[in-house]
């Protein structure tokens, strides 16, 4: 019986152990064969200079998203200048026939048309079929922890929701994509995207490493009603480029009296009240992250927002409702005219512009910066997702990945996404181009508040938002003060996090 | 002979095999009755509550995809966290509260609804009163959020138009209006239940009983607590349980309505638990909480289903 037993253990070891050589076989041979391709280099010219002799009629060659069903056909997607780097199909990528890729929703013409076409241009380009498996981000975040925990190899491609790329990486759930990226590449690309994909809290590698590649983003972007502030005897171009929380607060208090607000903000449920919280806290130049990478709230910028976020309540400059408000409470206040200036998610502003007159009724523009503070800047909140690698695919596959993964990066997808679906766009260039060319109403107003974007991940971020939503609502009622609210938060996060 | 003959089986293999089939289902023809409502009760009752049990008893790690046995460290956990017990006093005060004004509001309804002589107008206002029952809670909660919006609500701008505000008034900003709020939506939805049952109760009074007690001089008040009120018992206890059961366990009104907000004044015990398990994917600590939710439930089933069997003794007697 011993016997028996330590042969089942033994037999269990081995297999166990060849599996181990055999994954780490592969990664070998996966970054090998990244790294032979050699995406870093010329991949300014393939990526985005090429796009400099990308006429415009051209471009704006594109689908109609009511009738058609593929870019293929259009001008748009055959000018698309972006080339796989060169002798690809020399590694083991040259052998893949097809790749899953897990897509947070459907890649479609009606609801994912960017996605759908850059899907059919790295088909054009390398011949490589894309199998996209389709699931909602919710179902999506739980399915791809429980095959990442089965060590399953496909989808070898997934989107991952922003949040929960740390704790990916921390699980070793993402494959290590650095071959992508060069230090000299991050000028091209919003801050966020370095926020996004960089880190090094993967237990199993030493140092800092890149572990995604552009999915979609969203930003906040100030949304003013110039007609309303104008009745309240207030220029409405003192909202455009530089304005701090003084003219907030101005205008807020302008309104005092009548049915309009100046302004409100978001404290109904963690999700949201942790978007207001956040934007207001960049503004000052405050952070969550300390430079020595623990999470810290118990800080004066902190509970200056708590502070100032109860001061406008009780003041009645903003709706006492706010701490009830979450998604759309905000956007159905502003659209039926009763608050005359939110901050809201970038694609707002088509959904504004249906409604209101352009300029005269309607304009967005960068949101203030705060009054006080370390480091006031006009920041504004990112919230992107990424797409990574599965590090338990197939070698050859992830390769094809990598090479999606470059098209993520280029410009042509960027700009589609920018463009013709709302989506922000990762790539500076692209909010200079639709600025000059007068593509996108504000443009120039999205490409700045996106590069005023301020993003932080953390570990178990969702768990302490939730956390921390019941002491700081507690403040902006004025049950505590914003001293006890951020002291309680503190020390949750502290043995939360065990820093 | 001949007639043995007749009915006999043919000597068939599949004749042999039918003859087995009627034997087994002749000596388990219980077992056949039971055993697929058996096995439906054992998949989705059964099954599920033992994987609770299971699962408050593991630590939940990783989105709940990985556990560690800890009997202890979830029940721990709930007992020393601050917000469990201000959830289990917002469940307390909005059930009590839920019952307490629907089974009164339900009680003057079924009173009035009694003296409607003709049946068919009866039968037209209790089906005009069960259509709010038909409502979802969700969308009850919904539509009480909307109608109390501080700036775009009917209330407020009714109130205004009267000149009884002189400003829009916070309804869901402001802890206690907004715990009204949410016991208001509970009981509307469930008045007419309660309506329902005690109209059943009051249709089955004797009306001799109401007759004997006007020949002795009972005054209206009278025949109300001394008749009424004894033989309504029953029906009054099973529509207080059912609804404080629901009530007690409601997540759909007080999520759409307030989302347990503002600052936890309306965070009963079912969001408490939506928060951890499906937000957080702490299923371990979920279900702790939901043991706990559950056990209540039990208790205090018990105890009223043993207080209105001794009532009914009490009647028969």
């Amino acid at each position: 019986m011993k016997r028996r037993r330590f042969l089942t253990a033994t037999a269990a070891a081995s297999v166990m152990g060849m599996t181990g050589t055999v994954q780490g076989q592969q990664d070998d041979t996966y970054l090998q064969a990244a790294r032979s391709i050699g995406f870093d280099q010329n991949w300014q010219q393939r990526r985005i200079q090429a796009a400099s002799d990308w006429p415009m009629e051209q471009r704006m060659d594109v689908p109609d998203r009511q009738q058609d069903t593929t870019w293929t056909g259009t001008g748009s997607f055959q000018s698309a200048p972006w080339e796989p780097p060169e002798g690809w199909q020399d590694t083991i990528a040259g052998e893949v026939d097809s790749i899953q890729i897990l897509n947070h929703g459907a890649a479609n013409m009606e609801f994912d048309p960017a996605t759908l076409a850059t899907h059919e241009l790295f088909e054009e380009k390398t011949g490589i079929t894309v199998e996209p498996l389709e699931i909602g981000v919710d179902q999506a975040n739980l399915r791809e922890q429980q095959f990442l925990s089965a060590q399953q190899g496909e989808p070898q491609v997934m989107n991952v929701d922003g949040p929960l790329t740390p704790v990916f990486v921390q699980q070793g759930f993402l494959e290590v994509v650095d071959p992508l990226y060069t230090s000299e590449m991050w000028d091209s690309y919003i801050p966020a995207l370095r926020s996004l994909v960089e880190w090094d809290i993967n237990p199993r590698l030493e140092g800092t490493h890149q572990y995604g590649f552009p999915n979609i983003a969203e930003g906040t972007v100030g949304n003013l009603r110039p007609d309303l502030v104008q009745e309240q005897d207030i220029d409405p171009s003192r909202f455009d480029g530089e304005w701090s929380w003084d003219l907030l607060e101005e205008m807020m208090q302008a309104f005092e009296g009548t049915d309009v607000f100046g302004y409100a903000y978001y404290a109904g449920n963690p999700v949201y009240l942790f978007y207001s919280f956040r934007q207001l806290l960049y503004q000052q130049g405050g952070r969550l992250v300390a430079e020595d990478g623990t999470v810290q709230v118990d800080t004066g910028p902190a509970r200056t927002v708590l502070q100032k976020m109860f001061e406008w309540r009780d003041n009645g400059w903003v709706p006492g409702d706010v701490i009830a408000y979450g998604e759309g409470d905000l956007i159905d206040l502003f659209l039926a005219g009763r608050v005359a200036y939110a901050d809201a998610f970038s694609d707002f502003v088509p959904r504004s512009l249906e409604q209101y007159e352009a300029d005269t009724q309607y304009r967005a523009v960068q949101p203030p910066m705060a009054n006080t503070g370390p480091d006031p800047s006009q920041a504004s909140l990112v919230a992107p997702n990424c797409t990574a690698i599965n590090p338990f695919a197939d070698a050859a596959q992830k390769v094809a990945g990598l090479i999606y993964g470059d098209l993520r990066l280029s410009y042509p997808s960027q700009w589609w996404e920018f463009t013709y679906e709302g989506n922000l766009s990762f790539m500076d260039k692209v909010y200079d181009d639709a600025a000059a060319g007068d593509v996108v109403q504000y443009g120039d107003v999205l490409g700045n508040a996106v590069d005023n974007g301020v993003l932080e991940l953390f570990p178990q971020q969702q768990a302490i938002f939730q956390r921390l939503t019941d002491p700081f609502q507690r403040a902006i009622t004025g049950e505590i003060s914003a001293e006890e609210a951020t002291a309680q938060g503190q020390e949750f996060i502290d043995s939360a996090l065990n820093q | 002979m001949a007639s043995e003959t007749r009915y006999r089986a043919p000597q068939t293999s599949f004749g042999r095999l039918k003859r087995r089939v009627s034997a087994f289902a002749n000596d388990h023809i219980r077992a056949l009755l039971l055993g697929p409502t058996l096995l439906a009760l054992v998949i989705i009752f059964v099954y599920p509550v033992a994987f609770l049990v299971w699962s408050s008893l593991h630590t939940t790690l990783g989105f709940g995809l990985e556990t560690q046995f800890a009997p202890t460290a979830n029940y721990q956990q709930m007992l020393s966290d601050p917000v469990f017990w201000n959830a289990v006093e917002k469940t307390l005060i909005y059930s009590f509260g839920s019952l307490l004004l629907s089974l009164s509001v339900g009680l003057v309804v079924a009173l009035a609804l009694d003296k409607v002589v003709r049946r068919r107008v009866r039968d037209v206002y209790t089906t005009l009163l069960l259509l709010s029952w038909a409502v979802p809670l969700s969308i009850v909660g919904v539509t009480w959020r909307w109608m109390f919006n501080g700036q775009l609500g009917v209330v407020n701008k009714i109130l205004l138009d009267l000149g009884v505000l002189s400003s829009a008034y916070s309804w869901l900003g402001n802890s206690l209006s907004a715990m009204v709020i949410v016991i208001l939506a509970d009981s509307w939805s469930r008045i007419p239940f309660a309506t329902v049952i005690m109209l059943a109760g009051l249709q089955a009074i004797p009306r001799e009983q109401y007759d004997a007690a006007k020949i002795d001089g009972a005054t209206t008040f009278q025949r109300f607590r001394h008749v009424t009120l004894p033989y309504l018992r029953p029906s009054f206890f099973v529509a207080g349980l059912i609804t404080w059961m629901f009530a007690f366990r409601a997540f759909a009104i007080p999520m759409a309505t307030t989302s347990g907000g503002p600052a936890g004044a309306t965070e009963v015990l079912a969001i408490y638990i939506h928060r951890f398990g499906i937000q957080l994917t702490d299923y371990g600590f979920a279900s702790a909480v939901s043991m706990f939710l559950v056990a209540v439930t039990l208790v205090v089933a018990a105890v009223y289903v043993n207080v209105i069997l001794v009532q009914i003794q009490e009647i028969e007697a």
